[in-house]
């Protein structure tokens, strides 16, 4: 089998070309049909559940959204203060959430392609970086508040 | 010779345990495409595996105290995390599968041995009382000269890090590859721990126990990982 894209070679059971990254499309070995005529038919080419896709990107977004919704309240009152231990398991199901809804969203690219999940994961990815560089500067931040004493601030390695 | 190290105004331990985290992702990428794993799946591991990797290592530590919760990262959290997020990845891509997995645990001994020079020179983590050659004095909140267990554990992460490379890059069979990274790993993590300034002597040290169930772990992900695979492709390992 060889790559749509550029033409390599392709192996057995591979998913992407390993020349130029392309995804390859698995195609049924259909036996090429002959009409009357004696003209080859190409084999059909199965193609790419966009619904699907579309319906995996919904749901990723709504993960995203409806774990937002109920952490930001809780947080922004501080009503689990009071209780550390369900507040660090609200915290954890978060963050599960967060990266499931991440990883749902990366599934429906690569599976589906459609023009939802193309736009949305550079959404995600914006997001991801926004947050690491807020992340960065806080714990700099953090770290500098604590003066010499920055170990003590935030390590545990 | 003995070390002065001189009292710091910013972080050089944030600030390695950062550079640490660009330097171990940035080998996984050169490495994966030395193995021609497509740029997307290097991508998107690597996006998700970052995600895995910084949640697992906060969460992990995460403590309950008088002053409240406290937060901060530890080395084994991220090491789990990173398994965690290729684990992912590679049931989504399926592609040279132990190959990525080569490349992201070749990477942590990498990440380890440079957040352990933030350790050298924040004084975290230090070894115990020693005023022999090559000790090292601080003048922060650890004061005191003690025997420079960061920069050992560092030169020999590196070291470690250097041997997995050529292994991975020689070894066709990356199982092998994975096995012998993590029995030289372990054991350097379990006895590095008796240097260290509150180990009081004995046989296993509490510290050492959270060692050995994060090396169970991670084992066990591993293990749990190829079984996986094995059922979803219908061979034991992707070798060429």
């Amino acid at each position: 089998m060889f790559c749509n894209s550029c033409g390599s070679p392709i192996g057995d059971g591979q998913k992407f070309c390993a020349n130029c990254g392309a995804p390859v499309v698995q195609t049924h070995v259909a036996q090429p049909q002959v009409n009357v005529n004696n003209t080859v038919a190409p084999a059909p080419v199965k193609p790419r559940n966009k619904k699907k896709g579309n319906i995996l990107c919904l749901i990723s977004m709504a993960v995203i959204l409806v774990s937002t919704a109920i952490i930001v309240p809780l947080s922004v009152t501080r009503v689990l203060d009071d209780y550390p231990v369900v507040g660090i398991t609200v915290a954890m199901v978060y963050v599960a959430a967060i990266i499931a809804a991440y990883v749902i969203m990366v599934v429906s690219l690569v599976k589906y392609r459609s023009v939802l999940s193309k736009i949305m994961i550079v959404i995600y990815i914006v997001a991801l970086v926004i947050f690491f560089i807020a992340a960065v500067i806080f714990v700099m931040g953090a770290v500098m508040d604590c003066g010499n004493d920055f170990v003590n601030c935030l390590h545990n390695f | 010779m003995q070390m002065d190290i001189p009292v710091f105004n910013w972080s050089p331990y944030a600030l390695m345990v950062f550079i640490s985290v660009f330097i171990g992702f940035g080998n996984a990428v050169l490495l994966m495409r030395r193995f021609k794993i497509s740029w997307q799946t290097v991508f998107f591991t690597c996006f998700l595996t970052v995600m895995c990797t910084m949640a697992c290592s906060c969460l992990a530590s995460v403590s309950i105290t008088k002053d409240g919760v406290r937060l901060s990262f530890s080395g084994l959290g991220a090491g789990v995390g990173m398994l965690i997020g290729v684990f992912i990845s590679t049931l989504i891509f399926n592609e040279r599968n132990e190959h990525v997995m080569t490349s992201f645990i070749v990477s942590a001994p990498l990440m380890y041995g440079v957040a352990k020079i933030g350790c050298f020179m924040g004084g975290c983590c230090h070894g115990k009382e020693y005023s022999g050659p090559m000790a090292v004095t601080y003048h922060n909140k650890y004061e005191g000269t003690y025997f420079p267990l960061q920069l050992a554990e560092s030169v020999i992460y590196l070291l470690i890090f250097v041997i997995s490379f050529l292994l991975a890059v020689k070894i066709r069979d990356k199982t092998r590859v994975i096995a012998i990274i993590f029995a030289i790993i372990l054991p350097v993590r379990f006895i590095s721990e008796y240097f260290r300034y509150y180990n009081k002597g004995t046989i296993i040290s509490p510290d050492q126990i959270i060692v050995l169930i994060a090396a169970a772990v991670a084992v066990i992900l591993v293990l749990v990982w190829r079984a996986i695979l094995t059922r979803i492709t219908g061979k034991p390992s992707d070798q060429e």
